[in-house]
């Protein structure tokens, strides 16, 4: 399928997107589907960055925390970075498995232009395996496996001005991995003054993170656990890192928001809820938004049932407690949670139903009954 | 322990013009056939694999283009083999991970519905399966070429060093199963390699494992490295994968002794997967327990 057409049939498609958001039986391909014709000449062939080259064409890819040696031929974990003949390439780039256009409530952001949409894209690859992966057939597979479009930094700009679609979300997948193209691409549409925001599981080094946080307004974090434990058996990576990421982001005066995934039996212990909210309030800040998300049965977890609600309330309740200003409910449509409330005066201030925006009651970043001020980019 | 025999069988006249020679290795194979089965006559033993192995999927290693893959030479011999011992090519499938590979190895891809074929997981119509398949920690999709198209396999790998396998030859070949192989990597692939030959659908349906010695590279892998790449003029013939895999370390080891390069332990990539495959029953890796037969022709 061309661009044009491809993208034209976004818009018509918008009610076919799958729980993770992509267009599945348009854009994704699944791997049942996926065949070769012609595919693999549309791989990119750019070099990546954050790589270091040792003897004999092999490199150490220096992106993510997990630092892979990648010999000739080979491609590192997330397997949309591949080593060719000691050039370390990113396949992806502007290879778009995976675009909707979603409200910015369902990446979530909720203190960040609300009410507003987001041109959300993925290539495929991750560079963990969370055993509960909601989209891993597009984030546990090569990009040879999925069906992918030709999207460029300018043909993405040019698609956010065209349909008046304020901000790019790099998401569905893990934007980590594409790294090359959503800083290009987020360089490129800053010019047309369109907003970026990353919605990640922060498993990202120090310098690619620090240079991206120069070309965008947001991210949004995917803190799974708080437990190393958790990290090294249900996502196959580490939770330090990620709270150093964490820290980062947010010292660097970018707009961040958190989301913990409670999965029954695995990480919906009261003690890990208080750990966790005591450390967001000791090391980053009460003001940072933190979403209790409802865990759904799928990919290699499908033996364990959903979150029960009650769950999710008592860890809303211990946030509350342990001094946060901004805890959430989601995927819960229609919990009093998912509306955020004035810590002054404790008035609905965003009224909120699923992705749907009720009322608003923000003015100039602040509360319009007290004037309490609200952290968030309002404007 | 039962012993496992391994048959190895070179000839220095194995090469001509450059290319290992195919009438050479095809009575290399007949003679390697014959000794794995206490002498018994190779035309027998060929007719009983090719009536009793239904569809049969042939998996060469291509990853190193026409430099460092499965010889075509060598492919080409064992289908001769089978075929005139009455197995119908339409039920032989040469397959790799994408037909790309196979094309740039020097494979004629066939996805035509006749004949010999030959073709990668990416091919129009094959693609993977919709199980995942698990014998540990990572969970995977299996090409439909295994899991639907073939009722047996044999594996025909080649012997190379590799930067964190330590050894890369029968058992790192079934990593063109799966679909995500670059998970497979962590901890010098141990117990990836193991596990991913432990799942039933490669355990089960591995009848033997020819592994091409024509060359082998001792350093450098797993790409092409010429200055590493050495004519060793053999096959390897077994029906156990870890104890053809086991000689294998041995003779990439004797390599690097020879040529004054560290040890594989020493870099870094000691094969830990050959003991874990031992411990999950896929074979042999103790050398003590290994009969190795070893015969050179003319």
């Amino acid at each position: 399928m061309k661009r044009r057409s491809f993208v034209k049939r976004l818009g018509a498609s918008a009610g076919l997107v799958c729980a993770g958001g992509h267009i599945c039986d348009m854009v994704c391909g699944s791997l049942e589907n996926a065949y070769a014709f012609g595919y693999e000449e549309t791989l990119s062939d750019v070099e990546a960055k954050y790589y270091r080259k040792l003897p004999e064409d092999v490199i150490v890819c220096e992106l993510c925390p997990r630092e892979c040696l990648v010999s000739d031929v080979e491609r590192g974990f997330c397997g949309v970075r591949e080593n060719q003949g000691g050039t370390y390439k990113t396949l992806v780039h502007s290879r778009v498995c995976s675009m909707n256009i979603d409200p910015i409530e369902k990446k979530p952001f909720f203190h960040f232009h609300p009410g507003t949409t987001a041109f959300s894209i993925a290539t495929a690859g991750c560079n963990v395996n969370c055993k509960f992966c909601q989209n891993w057939d597009i984030s546990q597979v090569r990009p040879e496996q999925v069906r992918n479009v030709l999207l460029t930094p300018d043909a993405l700009a040019s698609e956010c001005v065209t349909r008046k679609i304020p901000t790019i979300a790099y998401t569905y997948s893990e934007p980590v991995v594409f790294y090359e193209y959503m800083y290009d691409a987020a360089v490129r549409s800053r010019k047309d003054g369109i907003k970026n925001v990353v919605v990640t599981g922060g498993y990202i080094k120090e310098k690619p993170l620090r240079d991206l946080l120069k070309v965008v307004d947001a991210v949004k974090v995917d803190l799974k656990s708080f437990s190393e434990q958790y990290y090294k058996d249900i996502v196959n990576g580490e939770l330090q890192p990620v709270l150093d990421a964490l820290k980062i982001i947010h010292e660097n005066g970018t707009w961040l928001e958190i989301v913990y995934l409670v999965v029954p039996t695995l990480n919906d212990k009261d003690d890990e809820f208080s750990a966790l909210c005591k450390w967001v309030k000791s090391d980053l800040s009460p003001d940072v938004p933190v979403h209790f998300t409802r865990f759904h049965p799928t990919y290699l977890m499908t033996n364990l049932p959903p979150t029960p609600v009650a769950t999710l309330e008592r860890a809303y309740l211990i946030a509350k407690t342990e001094g946060l200003h901004y805890p959430y409910i989601g995927n819960v449509p229609g919990n009093k949670a998912e509306n955020t409330y004035c810590p002054g005066c404790g008035e609905i201030l965003i009224e909120r139903y699923g992705y749907r925006i009720g009322q608003n009651k923000i003015v100039d970043g602040k509360c319009a009954g007290c004037g309490v001020a609200i952290p968030g980019v309002w404007r | 322990m039962a012993k496992s025999k391994v048959v190895l069988v070179s000839s220095k006249l194995l090469y001509s013009n450059g290319r290992p020679n195919s009438a050479k290795l095809g009575a290399m194979l007949s003679r390697g056939i014959s000794l794995l089965h206490d002498g018994a006559d190779a035309r027998g033993i060929w007719k009983k694999f090719a009536r009793d192995t239904g569809r049969l999927g042939l998996k060469p290693n291509c990853m190193g283009g026409r430099n460092m893959s499965t010889a075509v030479e060598l492919t080409m011999a064992l289908v001769s083999h089978l075929v005139s011992a009455g197995k119908d090519e339409n039920d032989v499938v040469i397959w790799e991970m994408s037909s790309r590979k196979l094309e740039s190895a020097g494979y004629e891809l066939n996805v035509g519905h006749s004949g010999l074929k030959c073709y990668g997981t990416d091919a129009r119509d094959v693609g993977y399966g919709t199980k995942f398949h698990s014998k540990g920690k990572v969970a995977s999709l299996v090409t439909k070429i295994v899991e639907s198209h073939c009722d047996h396999l044999i594996n025909l790998p080649i012997l190379k060093d590799h930067s964190l396998a330590g050894v890369a030859g029968a058992m790192k070949n079934y990593y063109g199963v799966v679909h995500n192989p670059n998970k497979y990597h962590d901890n010098n692939c141990d117990p990836y390699v193991a596990e991913i030959n432990a799942l039933p659908v490669i355990k089960n349906k591995n009848v033997l494992t020819i592994m091409d010695l024509t060359r082998i590279q001792y350093q450098g892998g797993p790409g092409y490295r010429g200055e590493y790449a050495v004519k060793f003029g053999a096959i390897m013939m077994s029906v156990d994968p870890v104890a053809v895999d086991a000689v294998g370390e041995r003779i990439i080891s004797d390599y690097r002794t020879r040529n004054n390069l560290p040890t594989l332990a020493d870099s870094g990539r000691p094969p830990k997967w050959l003991k874990t495959a031992e411990k999950l029953g896929l074979g042999v890796a103790d050398m003590n327990n290994i009969d190795l037969i070893e015969v050179a022709i003319d």
